[in-house]
């Protein structure tokens, strides 16, 4: 019996509260939504690339190698360290005999090899004379298990039967060259055929051109990579490891992005969800001073009454985790998700949640709203019942440091000088006011800032830096001469693009991409990190900024270049450039040639004055883009980038009006009776209005000032969690800092007027009850 | 002349479905400097009257004549006005403004009145000359509700409404309240409306007007009222 009246008082309470309660409620929800949410991207992302790379046993190097001897294989394997190494051959130019003419990687593989297995997802094991395809490229383009294939490669053609579909964990993000940024499954995929079937089409000689290796736990990889020098010799092109394939590196590069946003973001909404429930639960108690005393005078114990008041924070903070837990993975995690999910290829697509994560959030949010609780209940429990009862004196005024400067105070009108003091009264809430609001105006900010940083790198790449209209990708056998014979009516320029393994004095190396052209370089516009237009060097390298940062080498600093004939070549960094992504090195065609490679372009590009269709129809080429598709291809890529500042943005505005109503209605409900004297006596509403309405606004002005640096912070630490690949410069522009101010003011706006109408609603008579 | 006229006032509560009123065809005149009490046990309807001489309900039906005016059209705004410029009001919880100091409690009148009156010499009168940076936190209650005399008076309103100001004092706090409010009113003139269930106070009023079960069962005028020192309660 006494427990249900608790219980029923609990419920009451509540109900009376409930805009109260309801925001911790929404808080809590939102912060553990949020942290799972964010957390649940990465996890899944991790989780899944983890296990498909287990399961397929992909490599932790490899080595491009022109026809590696069996010599230099047996070499590989006896280095300490080295657990496994397999050869096999691989291109990335086969096209397929079917509609459309897709482009096909072809893997060769000896029948014996056991590393960077295919995962068969339906039809049987590879044979002889069949081939295993890439399931999203067969889906794509039609095809099924059983179904014939024709390959061409080196001009050959092949004949196959696919005999299963399957996923590579080595094409996670399959793209097919440096200029595509969305997988696109019908025109590229992957296929592997045993070695003997590659044979006929290189006069046939079995060849290779790769060595994989698998180390053991614990080796120590650049030491083993460093030896592949003196093994191969001449032979070797670059040594490729795990982190530079492409479907690696991204897959690592959205958990690095998404772990650094479930770490930033939701701080912001726990702070809110204790602030919040420490303003509901220290007015709570106050106001029930009273009750308390009725409750120990009937003679509840200690215990239960401290229990009654915990459980208000303990069940709505139950009921806000229940809710965060449901919703974050469910609508954050799986929306978010699904448009990673256009860009990588996993065997399976259920969500992994961090449990541990959301472990943490939970008990943080239990201490929170319970501890709170019980804290504010605790401060009255040491008065005795009698003093509970009796009438709380009015809370006393005091003067306030400003009517020290009479100038000032005595200027101050009546109702400024009454909001002053209540202000300095009511610190707490105050303090509450300016960091719910400074949180959420950084929020937005910070979000407004990832929107741009995101959208910013197309912009930067596709429209300031690059100005052709095409990307041509130049088949292998079209010489310079040939395209210089075309006449191509519009501003040409030829490109070679490759990648070559850097090693730095200190040994660090790296294989990294790089772009060849001409000093004039019409289309290409390289510029520094302040914007500044930047030539390529005549001798020396220019490189990225962030290549730069990682490999720890500055302008004037040497590097050795492996080259294609054979040892390495040291090149000086000259300039430094500024890519918002794809880090590289530039340099000459002729500093290209003088460090004695073959200028080879591999990509022309092409501003049109007449686009001329019969060339880009014709056998020179193996493909083109056009600059405007690799632009929203990019921004298609970075989509669950865009979704995620959405998000912010929306849960930041939440958070305002969440943080704005409680603190105007808190406001409200402790001036309510002054409000109704006021009122007795005579003032309008006019005059009535800004004693409240004052204080909001004035908070709401300076939490957005203070809201200012916690977004160039956000924006900041976003900036720098996108991976290696991506060198992000935040810049929080005053036109953001005007958006997330009118998103902010809109909402205290509207609170101000739900405040508003509350006082229009006073009733006169409150003011001539008893103080409660 | 009555400045004072309540002409058949009623006040109907709709109490789920049930009319309720709380006045019924209420009728009396109270004149200009006169100290009227109106009494009645709790739920006599006293309360009701209250607010609408003060001008914080709105009556069912009858007229309501305030210096002549009849106040039972006003709007919200009207009423605020009248509030501001007839009524000074005097309440049982003082109701000081606890951010104020008593001087500024008592300058919250020159903020909405017509005609207010210096609000430090309304301290003096009152005995508070000394006390005015004080904020409510810091007096008694009895200071307290001469501030609120100090405060309702300053407005220079043409009558102090006060409810049950005695309520909430000691019987001797009380009856220097009561004397402060009947010495002052009568040096300025003014028409003093005192609502109370203490049957006692109606002993020094000009008029007493008995209230039971929301009508009025009796109004009686004194001559000779006695003085606030012999009355006992």
């Amino acid at each position: 019996m006494v427990k249900g009246a608790l219980i029923k008082k609990s419920i009451e309470d509540m109900k009376k509260n409930r805009s109260q309660f309801l925001s911790i409620f929404i808080m809590a929800a939102l912060a553990i939504g949020m942290s799972v949410g964010l957390d649940t991207i990465w996890t899944t992302i991790d989780a899944h690339s983890q296990s498909f790379y287990q399961d397929t046993n992909i490599s932790d190097f490899w080595v491009a190698a022109s026809n590696p001897s069996d010599l230099n294989l047996w070499r590989v394997r006896n280095l300490k360290g080295v657990q496994k190494a397999e050869k096999r051959f691989t291109v990335n130019n086969a096209t397929a005999r079917i509609d459309g003419k897709p482009i096909l990687r072809v893997y060769a593989v000896p029948s014996e090899n056991t590393l960077d297995m295919s995962m068969i997802m339906s039809g049987k094991k590879l044979s002889k004379h069949g081939a295993i395809l890439d399931r999203s490229f067969a889906q794509a383009n039609h095809l099924s298990v059983g179904d014939p294939l024709t390959i061409e490669v080196n001009d050959k053609r092949i004949d196959t039967t696919i005999e299963a579909l399957a996923l590579s964990s080595e094409n996670i993000y399959a793209v097919k060259d440096t200029a595509s940024m969305m997988p696109d499954p019908k025109g590229y995929g992957f296929i592997v055929i045993d070695e003997d079937r590659i044979a006929s089409a290189y006069g046939g000689r079995k060849p290779y051109n790769q060595i994989e290796v698998r180390l053991a736990k614990g080796a120590d990889a650049a030491e083993i990579q460093s030896r592949m020098d003196s093994i191969f010799g001449k032979k070797l092109n670059f040594v490729m490891a795990q982190t530079d394939n492409r479907g690696v590196n991204f897959a690592n590069a959205k958990v690095i992005q998404f772990r650094s946003f479930a770490t930033v973001f939701p701080f912001m909404f726990f702070l809110v969800t204790a602030l919040i429930t420490f303003s509901t639960m220290m007015r709570l108690t106050e106001d029930q001073r009273n009750q308390i005393g009725i409750l120990k005078a009937l003679g509840y114990s200690k215990k239960s009454i401290l229990w009654h008041y915990t459980s208000y924070g303990v069940f709505v903070g139950m009921a806000g985790i229940l809710v965060g837990i449901l919703f974050g993975p469910n609508v954050i995690g799986r929306l978010l998700l699904s448009k990673i999910k256009n860009l990588m290829t996993f065997p399976v697509e259920d969500m992994v949640i961090n449990i541990s994560k959301f472990l943490f959030g939970a008990s943080i949010i239990m201490t929170f709203t319970a501890g709170i609780s019980f804290l504010s209940c605790l401060k009255l429990q040491n008065e005795v019942p009698a003093e509970l009862l009796r009438t709380k004196m009015p809370k006393k005024g005091r003067h306030i440091f400003l009517e020290h400067f009479p100038y000032v105070w005595n200027r101050m009108k009546f109702s400024q000088k009454l909001t002053a003091r209540n202000a300095m009264r009511n610190k707490f809430r105050i303090v509450v006011s300016i960091l719910g609001v400074s949180g959420c105006a950084g929020l937005i900010i910070g979000a407004l800032a990832l929107f741009d940083l995101v959208s910013g790198i197309p912009k930067t790449l596709y429209e300031k830096t690059y100005s052709y209209d095409q990307k041509v990708i130049l088949d292998s056998d079209t010489t310079d001469r040939a395209i210089r014979n075309l006449n191509l009516d519009g501003i040409v320029q030829d490109m070679e693009e490759s990648s070559v393994q850097l090693t730095t004095q200190e040994g660090l190396r790296k294989v990294t991409a790089v772009s060849v052209f001409s000093k004039e370089s019409p289309l290409i516009h390289l510029k520094d990190a302040e914007g500044n237009s930047v030539t390529l060097p005549d001798t020396g390298i220019a490189m990225t900024r962030k290549l730069a940062e990682l490999m720890n080498v500055e302008v004037g600093d040497t590097v050795n270049l492996k080259r294609s004939s054979d040892t390495y070549y040291p090149v000086t960094i000259m300039k430094v450039v500024y890519m918002p992504s794809a880090q590289g090195i530039y340099m000459t065609d002729g500093y290209w040639q003088e460090i004695g490679e073959n200028f080879h372009p591999t990509a022309l590009l092409v501003q049109w004055n007449k686009k001329d269709n019969d060339f880009l129809n014709s056998g020179y080429i193996t493909s083109y883009t056009d600059r405007t598709t690799q632009k929203s291809d990019f921004e298609g890529n970075l989509s669950a980038i865009f979704g995620t500042s959405l998000l912010l943005i929306v849960s930041g505005t939440v958070l305002a009006f969440v943080v704005l109503y409680n603190m105007g209605m808190l406001n409200f409900a402790e001036r309510v009776r002054d409000l109704a004297t006021l009122e007795v006596l005579g003032f309008h509403q006019k005059e009535i209005r800004p004693l409240v309405l004052t204080e909001n606004i004035v908070s709401t002005v300076i939490g957005i000032f203070l809201g200012i640096p916690i977004g160039k912070y956000l924006a900041g630490t976003i900036a720098g969690g996108f991976g290696d690949d991506f060198d992000l410069i935040s810049r929080v522009t005053p036109d953001r800092i005007l958006i997330a101010a009118a998103i902010t003011l809109t909402f205290a706006a509207i609170v101000n007027h739900i405040v508003r109408k509350k006082i229009k609603s006073i009733d006169m008579l409150q003011a001539l009850k008893s103080v409660e | 002349m009555a400045t004072i006229v309540f002409d058949q006032v009623s006040k109907v509560y709709d109490a789920g479905g049930k009319k309720l009123a709380a006045a019924n065809e209420v009728s009396f005149a109270i004149d200009q400097g006169e100290f009227a009490v109106i009494l009645g046990p709790s739920g006599a309807g006293k309360s009701t009257i209250l607010n609408l001489l003060g001008g914080m309900d709105y009556a069912s039906s009858g007229r309501i004549l305030i210096g002549g005016r009849n106040i039972t059209n006003y709007d919200d705004e009207q009423l605020a006005d009248y509030r501001a410029q007839y009524i000074g009001f005097v309440f049982q919880f003082y109701n000081l403004v606890p951010n104020l100091t008593a001087l500024e409690n008592v300058q919250l009148a020159e903020e909405i009145c017509k005609n207010p009156l210096d609000a430090a010499e309304m301290l003096e009168r009152v005995g508070l000359g000394d006390r005015k940076n004080n904020f409510p936190g810091q007096m008694s209650g009895g200071e307290q509700q001469r501030v609120s005399i100090a405060r309702a008076l300053a407005k220079n309103p043409q009558i102090l409404l006060c409810d049950e100001p005695t309520g909430a004092l000691d019987s001797g706090t009380g009856r220097i309240v009561l004397k402060l409010i009947r010495d002052i009113a009568r040096d300025m003139g003014k028409t003093v409306v005192v609502v109370t269930h203490n049957a006692p106070i109606a002993e020094m009023a000009d008029t007493v007007i008995h209230m039971r079960d929301g009508q009025i069962s009796e109004i009686r005028h004194t001559e000779h009222p006695r003085p606030v020192e012999e009355i006992v309660w």
